[in-house]
Parts: C-alpha cells; structure tokens; sequence
C-alpha cells in the first residue's frame, strides 16, 4: 500500500465539548490510485484527509505514506514531508491575489529541487494564455487549474483534494475533474479526493465511505467512468 | 521561492503606495533630523576641537590684581610653559554695546580670521564676528575706540571666546551688546595710556602647557612669583567660554540618537501593525502554502521584506537629506547665530552613517519579527480556515449592557494592538510636545520671573573698592564658587548682604555655615531647606559645607545668600570689605575700580535671548509631534476600518447608517483616546521634567518648568481635535465604501 492507514483515531475539543471525530479508521490506497473518500458533513472525512497531509495530528494509530510514518513527526519534519510528499487542493482556491497565474505556481516551484516545468504545466492545464493574468481576473474554474498546478509543480507523489469542485459550476467541476484524471494518468499521481459530490465515486479507483468517524464502505470500482461522460455533477 | 514573492512586495508597496508614502516620509523627515541635528554637532565637535588646535586655543588662564613684569613672564615660562597676554580693555560704543579691545595674538588662541586680514598698522581693527553680524558691519567700516576711528580690516574669532561672555558669570551670549576688537601691539598700549576705558584694564595670561608641567603647578608657580595678586585661574576645561558650542553639542547628539531609535520603534511598530493587517487577511493563503510544504522562516522572511525595504529606502534618503546643505548647515545655522566660530567643515561620520542606513532596516527587521513571529505561528489548518486565536478579552461577558456600548467595547478589545500604537504615538509625540513646552516654559519664565525678581536698578562689582560704601548704595560680598551638576561645574556666587538689605527676600541669618539659596539654585540642583550644600573654590582647591537655611524668589541667577559679617570672617576679609554694591539709582562710581556694571535693563534685555533664540526650534518640535501624531492615528485608525471593511459592508446591507456606523467603529477610539491622553500628559511631562535637567546641564540658571493649566487644557484639546479631524476623514472613507466591492472580493 502506498498509503496505509491504520487505527486512526482523533477528537476534538475536551470536556463538555469533546468530539471524536475519528473512530479507528483502517484504510489504504495503492500508488497511482484516484480514491475518492466520501461522507456527509461532519463525518470526518476531511479530518482524515488533514491527518494523512499532515496538517493535523493523531490522537492514536498510525498512517504510513510510501512507507514512512507520519503520525509522530515534529513540526518541521512534516513540513518537509509537505514539502516532498505532498501536494493540496482546497475547495477554495487560496491564490496569492498579487500574483500572476504564472508566479503564484511559481511560490511553489522553489519547494523541490525537481520540479515540473511551469510551461508543460501551463499547457496542460489549459492556462498558458491566462498566465499573466491576477486571480481576481479569472473565473472560479480558472482559479481551481490555478492551484492545482500549484500543488502539481512540486512533482508530488500525494495529491489531497479537499472538495475541489465544491465552489464550481457542474460544466467546471467536469472539466477540473477531467484534468485530475490526465494528471493521473500523465505523472502517475497517487491523488485521494474529498467529495460529497456522489458522481465522482464512479471515475475513481477506489471509493471510502466514512460515516460518523468509521468506514461505513469501502470498495474499489471493477469498471470506471471517465470524467468527461459523469452525469449530475 | 522568495524571488517570486518579491515580485509582490513591490505590488503591495504600489497597491498601498500613498500608506507607505506618508510613513516612509515620516521616517525621512525625522532621520533628516536626527542625522543633521547629529552630524551637525559632530561636525562642530571635530571642527572646533581641529580649530582648536590649529589656533593654538590656551590651556586655561589667570587673571591677576597687577600684571606680570617680563623678567616675571620669562621666569613662569621657563617652567615648561608658553604664556600670552590676553589682557584687556572694555570700551563703550555710545549705541548700548561694548567692545573689548586685546592687542593681537601671537602664539596663543590666535584669531582665525574669516574675512580680511589682521591689524597691521595704526587705527586698524579686527572684529569679532558675531558682533559685526548684529551690529551689521563690514570691512571697511569704521568703529570708534577711545575716540580714535579705526578701520575694520578683518573679522574673525578667537577660540577663547567660542561664546563671547562679557563675565564668566553670564548665562546668555549677546553679540549685539558685547563683542570683541584686536588692534596692533603698539595701538593697544596707546589705547591704555590714554585711560579712556569704560574700566580699568584686566591682566589676564593664557598659557599652553609643555612636557611635564600641569595647571596645578602652573597656578603654584604664579602664586609663588606673585602672591596675593592672582585673582582668578581657570583651566581651559572650566572655561565656560572655551569650546561652548562643543559642549552644547554634546545634548543634541545624544538626544538626537536616542529620540532617533524610539521614533523609529514606533514606525517600524506601525508597519508591523499593517503586515499583521495583511497576514490575517491572507491567512488561508499562508496555511496553504504550509500546506504545500512553505516553512515559517521562509515566510517570515517575506513579511518583513517590505518593512525593512521601506525604512532602508526611507532612512536613506533621510541620511542623505541630513547631509546635504538642507541639513547639517541648516542645523548649524543656529549655532553660528550665537557662538563665535570658524565656518566648520561638514564631516559625515561613519557611524551616523550606519545610524541612519542600517539602523531603521534592523529596527524594523526585529520588530516585526518579534510581532510577527506568533502569528506565523499558528498550525496551518487554522490558518486555511481563517480561525483566529480569540482573545481572552474580546471573550468577556458583558452582562446586560446595551448593544452599542457592548459592541464598541468588542470593536476596542478586538482592534487592541492597533489602539495600542495610537497611544504609543501619542506618548512619543507628547514626549515632543512636552520638550518644546518644557523650553518655552523655562525661557517664559526666565523672561518674566528674572524681570519681576530684579529689584535694584545697577549692580556694581569691584576690583579695588573703596573704603566707603557710596552713597545709596547696598554693599555686598560676592565670592564666585562652583558646583557641579551633571558633569558640569558651573559657576555659583555666595553674595554676603546685610539682613534688611532692600534687594534680595533672603532672610540670612549669622552663622558662618548658615545659607538662603535663589530659587534658581535650589530648581538647578534640586535643594529643599535644611539639606548639606557643598560649594566648591577652584582657585583656592577648597570646599564649604553650608547648611540650607530657605529658599528665597531669586529666579535669575545661581545665588546662595548669607550674613555679611559672616562671610566676611569665613573668607578671612576684615569687618567692613564689601566687592559688590546694589543701587536703584545710578552712582558715579570710578570706572577704573570697577570689574563690571550690570543694569536691571542688561538683564531684562538677556532675560529675552532664550526666548528669542529657542523659538524657531520650539515651533519645530511642535510642527513634528503634530505631524506625526496625525500620520500615526490616520494610519491605524484606517487599518481599524480597513479590517473590518467585510463587517461595515454587511451592516450597511442591513441598513445601518453611516452615523451609526462611526458610532460603532470609530468612537469607541474616542475614548481610548480620551482616556489615554489624560494619563499621557502627566506621564510624559514627568518623564521629561527628569530628562529635561539633563539636556540643560550646562545651563547656568534656574529652571521653572511649571505648565499653566490652560497649557495642559491645550494639549489634550489638540489630541482631541486632531482624533475629530481624522474620525471625519474616515467616515468620508466608509461613505466612499463599496459594500458590493467588499463581498465580492471576500472569495
């Protein structure tokens, strides 16, 4: 497994306002794979997402990355895991405002010491002519390609999107959908993407159902959709 | 990474430029200050300390009751020491001004002469400069000495007379009343064998010490050749003539570093205040670049580019302007008003350089790293979710109060760094405000209490009284001793008087260590009735202990007062000698015995110099605290609105007026403001009235700081007013607001 996840445990808060988030959840997913992980809100799925791109800790149990476990790294160590593992997408888009297309993909180019060229990228995700322009002067689907080429010029082994398609339009999310699966398919990227969008489940490989901190689901797609023909998006 | 975010530091600046603007121009105008009040005093400690030199100026001097034969001369310099005459004649010139008349210099504290050459010939004189400047002459013109016409054919200065005191006791300079003449050896002994003189001629000897010899055996060498003729002996160190403008230099510099450093703090502390305005608005972009793998230094290090860009720019061009004509010689300006010196050499030292290059760049680097720090600090979730760390106080329960006033209180507790800046600045600027009223308040009170407190018309001091006391005349017995303050000596007369004298209030009483201080002395040194007072004789390397017996109004000079008799047999004088006499009349008194002359109408008119030459620097200080003060709270009472642009936005949306809207974001400053400003006045007037001793050391009079209520009245109006002109910009700028903008720029 590239990603192993075992036991994972995780709450918030203490006292009165205490909140298991997290109830034991044992997954996995292999290099290469799309997994969707899904839930209502509240179900912890972000939470999971969070605790597998170091963004939060564990409270117990462990999650192994390309065999490297993540779970006990201090604060600079998991910076330098994000750094050379990891790329991530959020539901909003959280461009620098100035900066170009071009430079804001450019902060992160400077993270690795073996990045993608930024004119491939610019192509391939259909930005090259927008390049010069600022984010207040694209449209939501413009700035989503925005930062996923960001998180993608590191060349990172993980992408974790967190409701990539949640601010857009259904002919956008279809189209950033779309791009996802070529980068997949292109750089061979492992990606695992928080939905509540129940359309995507199909074009994955793999799909985690999680419901009240637990993996209600869990199954892997025998025959996948492509992106471009998913329907009610 | 930093390349690219270069690239928006330079947008932000451009975004943002007319913010940057205004704080890089305060920066500029106070490091335009600090460098040219700083090099301007450098340049006038190393150009009188190289003049000095070059001038050969002496290192100290006597006076003596009879002059010095040659064999006398010749025998106190094979000693190891060069001796001179600077013996002199004081001449009246009909117009209210004195010229004192030397025969040229030779060897020691030769005139440096700025325009013309020396005296060569008969009935041809060398003025001092000031003099001619107040007294408008030139080259050319004449003057009248002993009823003789001379030609000026050259003006200069001496390094003995740095600032031209008629009597070593004078606190003021005045150029236009006294001023100084050097004539040909020949001319001088013309002019003292025609005894046309306003008084008799002083023997004075300047002298330079060589190889092993020291004043003190200088001055046991004098009284050795001729006892009991020695009158004065002063080295050159407590000369209050030599080398003044250095010494009130000294102040400037370091109160122009310090003030440099603080104004610097708090403008670095303002910008600090816009980059955290702007790391909390781009929090989510900064978790997300943490997610993608950004640490924190690397980010820090682009946060404090722009303020350390700003102030490194900003001090530069401050240095420069410091530098250049529109500085250090507009500082000096001053000083060439009122002391006599060569025109200095501009020097630029490499510290001040450094100073005012490097030092606002590593003041803003480390404030704002020190703010900066915890709020870079925050886990990136947070941060990509906007969540804030809300503050114990913003928290508290507010009972029942009403929605207004509970409102203002969040909006005071919320924006509490920002408020803090506004009364950081208003502190500094008080402390401003509080130095130029410190100083007017002290010249005022010169002029008037030094008025009022004269109570005679002439003060007669003697070189060779007579017997009898002339007619309506109070006799008096005056000894100049001296105290030091702040490593200052500085000049004190213990003046014996009869108890019922008409003059003074002191109530003096017999007893050899019983004293009344002036006023003045006891503001100087801090002395309350009943403490020690150690008066120092340097001439005779003797201290007296009195014992403050009261403090009497006397604001105009350092006087401590005790019984005649007293005195008399403390100083060994016999049972009628008396050197001083007080009149409110004029007395015809023998020029020739007397030492000086002083008229209530001399003191009246000296007691108006520091008004006079304080003034321009007073409007200056105040002209900047305004300015300041205004740049600051504009400043952060705009980040105040700026921040909370998304809230103002929807509460318009909901129907909120803009007078409701200032009500609940804009005045709760008011009373911060108002709060703040009644603690700031006493505090910083406190804090100055210890400070201000300091920077008047070397001032050899009282110090009456007192306010009239209607002075703090003004200030805190002004505080008040300046916040109403900046409320009412502000809510033209809310009027101005685009809710529709706002919300659609939020995502």
């Amino acid at each position: 497994m590239y990603v192993e996840i075992k036991d994972v445990k995780k709450s918030y808060g203490e006292n009165g306002s205490y909140i298991q988030v997290l109830k034991g959840i044992t997954t996995g997913v292999e290099k290469g794979q799309m997994c969707v992980i899904q839930g209502t809100s509240g179900s912890g799925k972000s939470t999971l997402l969070n605790c597998i791109g170091g963004l939060d800790t564990l409270d117990s149990g462990s999650i192994k990355v390309d065999g490297k476990e993540i779970g006990n790294l201090k604060q600079e160590a998991l910076s330098n895991y994000r750094r050379d593992y990891i790329g991530i997408i959020f539901q909003f888009y959280n461009l620098v405002p100035n900066l170009t297309v071009k430079e804001n993909i450019q902060v992160c180019e400077y993270l690795t010491k073996d990045p993608l060229d930024v004119n491939d990228l610019l192509d391939t995700l259909g930005l090259a002519g927008q390049q010069n322009k600022f984010p207040s002067q694209l449209s939501g689907g413009q700035q989503q390609r925005c930062a996923i080429a960001r998180a993608l010029i590191k060349n990172p082994k993980l992408l974790l999107c967190d409701e990539p398609t949640g601010a857009l339009d259904s002919n956008t999310s279809r189209d950033i959908l779309v791009l996802l699966e070529e980068i997949n398919q292109k750089y061979g990227t492992t990606m695992l993407i928080v939905t509540h969008n129940n359309a995507i489940k199909d074009m994955v490989h793999k799909v985690i159902r999680i419901k009240d901190g637990k993996i209600s689901k869990e199954y892997e797609n025998e025959v996948r959709v492509p992106a471009k023909e998913l329907e009610d998006l | 990474m930093q390349k690219i975010l270069r690239k928006r530091v330079f947008r932000d600046l451009k975004a943002n430029l007319l913010r940057y603007v205004a704080l890089g121009a305060m920066i500029v105008l106070s490091l335009y200050i600090v460098v040219s009040l700083v090099g301007a005093a450098e340049t006038v400690m190393t150009g009188v300390d190289k003049k000095a030199k070059e001038n050969r100026l002496e290192d100290g001097e006597f006076s003596m009751f009879i002059p010095l034969t040659k064999q006398q001369e010749k025998k106190l310099m094979d000693t190891g020491i060069e001796l001179e005459s600077m013996s002199y004649l004081d001449y009246d010139q009909g117009n209210g001004s004195s010229l004192r008349v030397f025969a040229n210099r030779t060897n020691i504290n030769k005139i440096a002469l700025d325009q013309g050459r020396l005296a060569e010939k008969k009935e041809e004189v060398v003025l001092e400069k000031r003099y001619c400047e107040e007294n408008k002459i030139t080259i050319q013109d004449t003057i009248t000495l002993s009823g003789k016409i001379y030609k000026v054919v050259g003006i200069g200065s001496v390094p003995d007379y740095d600032a031209v005191y008629k009597n070593f006791a004078e606190s003021s300079v005045e150029s236009d009343r006294f001023g100084l003449a050097f004539v040909t050896e020949k001319e001088y002994k013309g002019l003292k064998e025609a005894k046309n003189s306003a008084k008799s001629e002083e023997y004075v000897y300047a002298y330079r010490l060589q190889k092993e010899q020291t004043d003190e055996k200088v001055k046991d060498n004098v009284k050795a050749i001729k006892d009991n003729s020695l009158t004065q002996f002063m080295k050159a160190a407590d000369n209050p003539r030599i080398k003044a403008s250095s010494d009130d230099q000294v102040i400037n510099k370091m109160s122009g570093l310090i003030a440099g450093v603080i104004v610097m703090i708090l403008f670095t502390y303002v910008i600090s205040v816009f980059v955290i305005h702007g790391i909390e608005k781009e929090s989510s972009i900064i978790g997300t670049l943490y997610a993608l793998g950004a640490k924190k230094r690397e980010l820090m290090l682009h946060y404090i580019m722009l303020p350390v860009v700003i102030t490194f720019i900003a001090g530069a061009i401050g240095t420069i302007l410091g530098f250049s004509s529109l500085g250090i010689d507009y500082q000096l300006k001053d000083c060439y008003d009122y002391f006599s010196i060569p025109k200095l050499p501009a020097v630029y030292p490499v510290y001040v350089i450094i100073y005012g290059v490097v030092m606002p760049p590593v003041v803003a680097a480390i404030v704002n790293c020190f703010v900066i720090h915890k709020k870079l600090s925050v886990p990136a979730l947070k941060m990509i979710r906007g969540e804030q760390k809300a503050r114990r106080t913003s928290q508290m329960n507010l009972g029942n109060m009403d929605f207004v006033r509970r409102f203002q209180i969040r909006q005071m507790c919320r924006e509490v760094r920002t408020a803090f800046t506004i009364v950081f600045g208003m502190f500094i600027c008080l402390l401003i405000v509080m130095l130029a009223f410190d100083c007017f308040s002290m010249c005022q009170h010169v002029s008037v209490d030094n008025k009022a407190d004269t109570k005679y018309e002439y003060m007669y001091t003697y070189k060779y009284p007579d017997k009898q006391v002339p007619k309506d005349g109070e006799e008096a017995y005056a000894k100049t001793l001296s105290k030091e303050i702040y490593g200052y000596n500085l000049d004190v007369t213990l003046l014996g008087i009869n108890a019922d004298n008409p003059y003074f209030d002191a109530k003096v009483e017999k007893g050899k260590n019983k004293v009344v201080i002036s006023s003045a002395m006891a503001e100087k040194y801090q002395l309350k009735k009943g403490q020690k007072l150690i008066l120092s004789d340097r001439d005779e390397d003797m201290d007296y202990a009195f014992t403050i017996d009261g403090i009497c109004n006397y604001s105009t000079a350092l006087y401590v007062f005790m019984d005649i008799n007293s005195m008399r047999e403390l100083m060994g004088e016999d049972k009628a000698y008396y050197n001083v006499v007080f009149s409110d009349k004029k007395l015809s008194i023998d020029g020739e015995k007397l030492y000086a002359t002083t008229s209530k109408e001399d003191i009246e008119k000296s007691s108006d110099v520091f008004i006079d030459r304080m003034r321009p620097m007073i409007e200056m200080l105040i002209v900047i605290s305004i300015l300041v003060f205004f740049s600051v709270m504009y400043l952060m009472m705009k980040v105040m609105i700026d921040r909370s642009s998304f809230n103002i936005s929807l509460i318009k949306i909901f129907g909120y007026k803009t007078s409701e809207i200032r009500k609940l974001y804009l005045n709760g400053n008011f009373y911060i403001i108002a709060v703040a400003a009644l603690i700031c006045i006493p505090l910083a007037k406190k804090v100055l009235d210890m400070v201000y001793p300091l920077l008047i050391s070397n001032v050899s009079g009282g110090m009456n700081l007192s306010f009239s209520p209607i002075m703090y009245l003004g200030i805190y109006a002004g505080i008040l007013g300046i916040y109403l002109i900046i409320n009412q910009l502000l809510v033209r700028k809310v009027n101005k607001m685009s809710f529709v903008d706002v919300l659609k720029n939020r995502e």
